[in-house]
């Protein structure tokens, strides 16, 4: 959850305009000089300087898209059919399915791209199940005003200042041996010596157990901000009212606070979702080189910047093309289902 | 001080959509206000909602200092000769030291990797990155947010749905245009338009900015012989000053923390982000506390910018979820 880029959740309303039931009919306000049937050569040329514009406008953006977003991804699926020498080859895909089904690696060890997609599933799962709830359950209780809230909320929103090379890194050089805390953990015997040997971040058995720690850890940031914002718009009387007769702390919460931020938790499941074979967490940089502790993107991005290696470039846009299509009917189907419980009032 | 223009930093508060400053007088009172306001709060709570929070206050403070803990951490040992840190890497600094920090200036450097480097790479590209991708938003929202046309519904349903669909193996096309096909990968000079994305997340904030400024306006200068462009830059663009503001604020702390960009398309102009990433092999190798003095140094001013924008960042959030 930690790589929704902040500011996605900040569309929540415009997607929900669009996906929703809200979608916009767009109101004119343009000066609506064609009904005024005045003089029609001056609306010509009135409307053609403003075609001029909207094209001048729209220019460079639109070819910046076409260019930089509409290409590459056009190519990755062009690519994935692709040999180095250009022509056209379905070895790619048998390359994937060999590695995938027979247990082994361009250097014929680890079964890396098993591992990939298992921790892949699991982060996401962690994500669902575990970081958003909790998140949501801490919004909640600071938007209940408990004591010092406000130095909570600029605590818990640091790691996503600071940003993640650096918050990673500490989290790392913590947990070397003889940092607070690994030893925190030796003192309660969660250290055995194949940890002790290779250390948390080499060791198969807790690679990756390090990479969900982390993301547990860093969960609540930017996305706390946005459930406290969602709170903080439904309207207080509800919460008068529910008081007076009686509704208690955690039946608010489950009754009024859930249904009605309910929009803001499905769109944050769908960027989620949508990103899970995208995101690699912190395994770039806790964990580049455990194969059992690879993600599906961090996969992709391997092999992508290994020009030299064993792979070509063709390799992992054949990867990158099978995971879009696994998951792009998943997003919408699960966004479909999500919207199908949806509230009918959204704050 | 009654003219005064007021100040990002001055203390506000807001009252019917009017943010009002406040003189340092009124401040103290104000705040003594709240105060008396939470105690009152906290008195009418219930039995259980007052355990319910004080446990959960518990929780808190203990996660807080998880998050704390490693920025502090790393700041006393950072000032740490490293013999002391080899023995000890928990306790207070005995003699407090500023070599690492000569060190970390001088001598860390990992290939084409130095933190003076590191710094600059920060400060052009977070700044050339933010500007270009916030004017190329400027620029496809308010034709698309005020004008009509044919492509505008399609422009904008483009927008939202390139947010969601997971194209996952985008990033191997990327690669190959930006190093193979139009070699513009790890040029400074070339590699700019990358940043000039009109149809982001900043695309949809500001569609929703322009969207509520009334079209009078625009209508009353093109009566005064406005032209487009001309009122879009000295009528609607300032209209929408204060979502920039907190755009280019928060924008620019992302692209000061992407790390990605540049280890993918820049890797011989590594911002901080990606320095701390890169000089990590070659600095622990030799000194931990001179690695820390890299951490430190990377994460100050990220953190000035924050302590002086936090209202506006965090603010900023969460308004930006009303405007729709």
């Amino acid at each position: 959850m930690v790589e929704i880029h902040g500011l996605c959740a900040l569309a929540i309303r415009m997607t929900n305009e669009v996906y929703g039931e809200y979608v916009e009919h767009r109101i004119i306000d343009v000066p609506a000089l064609a009904s005024e049937s005045k003089m029609a050569t001056r609306h010509m040329t009135k409307r053609s300087s403003e075609i001029l514009f909207i094209v001048l406008m729209l220019l460079f953006p639109v070819l910046q898209f076409i260019l930089f977003w509409v290409i590459p991804n056009f190519n990755s699926i062009i690519m994935g059919f692709q040999d180095a020498s250009g022509g056209f080859t379905l070895k790619n895909f048998e390359q994937f399915f060999t590695f995938l089904f027979q247990g082994k690696d361009f250097l014929g060890q680890h079964n890396e791209i098993v591992y990939a997609i298992k921790n892949s599933l699991i982060y996401f799962a962690v994500n669902i199940f575990i970081s958003t709830p909790i998140v949501i359950f801490f919004s909640y209780v600071l938007f209940k005003r408990v004591p010092m809230s406000g130095v909570f909320k600029i605590i818990f929103y640091l790691p996503s200042i600071i940003g993640a090379t650096v918050t990673t890194t500490l989290f790392r050089v913590l947990l070397l041996e003889g940092a607070p805390a690994y030893e925190l953990l030796k003192s309660i015997g969660f250290i055995t010596r194949e940890m002790e040997q290779l250390g948390l971040f080499a060791a198969d058995s807790t690679a990756f157990l390090m990479v969900i720690m982390y993301s547990i850890w860093t969960c609540v940031g930017i996305n706390m901000i946005l459930f406290y914002g969602a709170m903080k718009r439904i309207p207080n009387e509800i919460f008068e009212s529910a008081e007076v007769d009686g509704v208690g702390f955690f039946r608010q919460f489950f009754s009024i606070v859930i249904p009605l931020i309910w929009p803001t938790i499905t769109t944050l499941i769908i960027f989620s979702l949508s990103g899970m074979f995208i995101s690699y967490g912190a395994v770039m940089i806790l964990t580049p080189s455990v194969k059992t502790a690879s993600m599906v993107g961090w996969y992709i991005v391997k092999w992508t910047t290994a020009i030299d290696s064993h792979a070509s470039i063709y390799y992992p846009a054949a990867v990158g093309l099978i995971f879009t299509a696994i998951g792009l009917p998943f997003v919408l189907v699960i966004r479909w289902l999500l919207n199908k419980v949806s509230a009918t009032v959204e704050y | 001080m009654k003219n005064r223009i007021p100040n990002i930093n001055d203390p506000m508060i807001e009252t019917d959509n009017q943010l009002i400053v406040l003189t340092r007088d009124e401040n103290k009172r104000y705040k003594t206000s709240k105060w008396h306001e939470y105690v009152n709060v906290w008195k009418k709570k219930s039995v259980g909602e007052k355990i319910t929070l004080s446990v959960m206050f518990v929780i808190f403070l203990v996660y807080g200092f998880t998050l704390l803990f490693p920025l502090i951490w790393a700041v006393y040992n950072s000032f740490k000769p490293t013999v002391e840190y080899d023995l000890d890497s928990i306790g207070l600094p005995l003699n407090w030291t500023f070599e690492n920090y000569k060190t970390a200036f001088t001598t860390a450097a990992a290939g084409r990797t130095n933190i003076v480097k590191a710094i600059i790479n920060s400060i052009w590209m977070s700044v050339l990155s933010t500007f270009l991708g916030i004017f190329a938003s400027c620029l496809t929202s308010y034709v698309v947010a005020k004008y009509r046309f044919k492509a505008s519904t399609l422009i904008y349903t483009v927008a939202i749905f390139i947010q969601i669909i997971p194209l996952v193996g985008g990033v191997t096309g990327m690669y190959q245009l930006l190093w193979g096909t139009l070699k513009i990968a790890d040029n400074p000079f070339l590699i700019w338009p990358i940043w000039f994305g009109g149809f982001g997340f900043s695309f949809l904030i500001l569609y929703s900015a322009f969207k509520s400024v009334p079209w009078s306006y625009a209508e009353s200068a093109f009566i005064d012989g406005a032209s487009h462009f001309s009122t879009f830059f000295k009528i609607m663009l300032p209209s929408v000053k204060p979502i920039l503001a907190s755009l280019f604020v928060v924008n620019f702390i992302g692209a000061w923390n992407d790390y990605m960009t540049a280890y993918l398309y820049m890797p011989s102009w590594a911002p901080l982000s990606l320095a701390v990433y890169l000089l990590k092999d070659e600095t622990t190798r030799i000194s931990y506390p001179v690695y820390l003095a890299v951490v430190v140094i990377s994460i100050i001013p990220i953190l000035i910018l924050f302590v002086s924008f936090q209202k506006l960042i965090m603010e900023n959030t969460t308004i930006g979820g009303l405007k729709g």
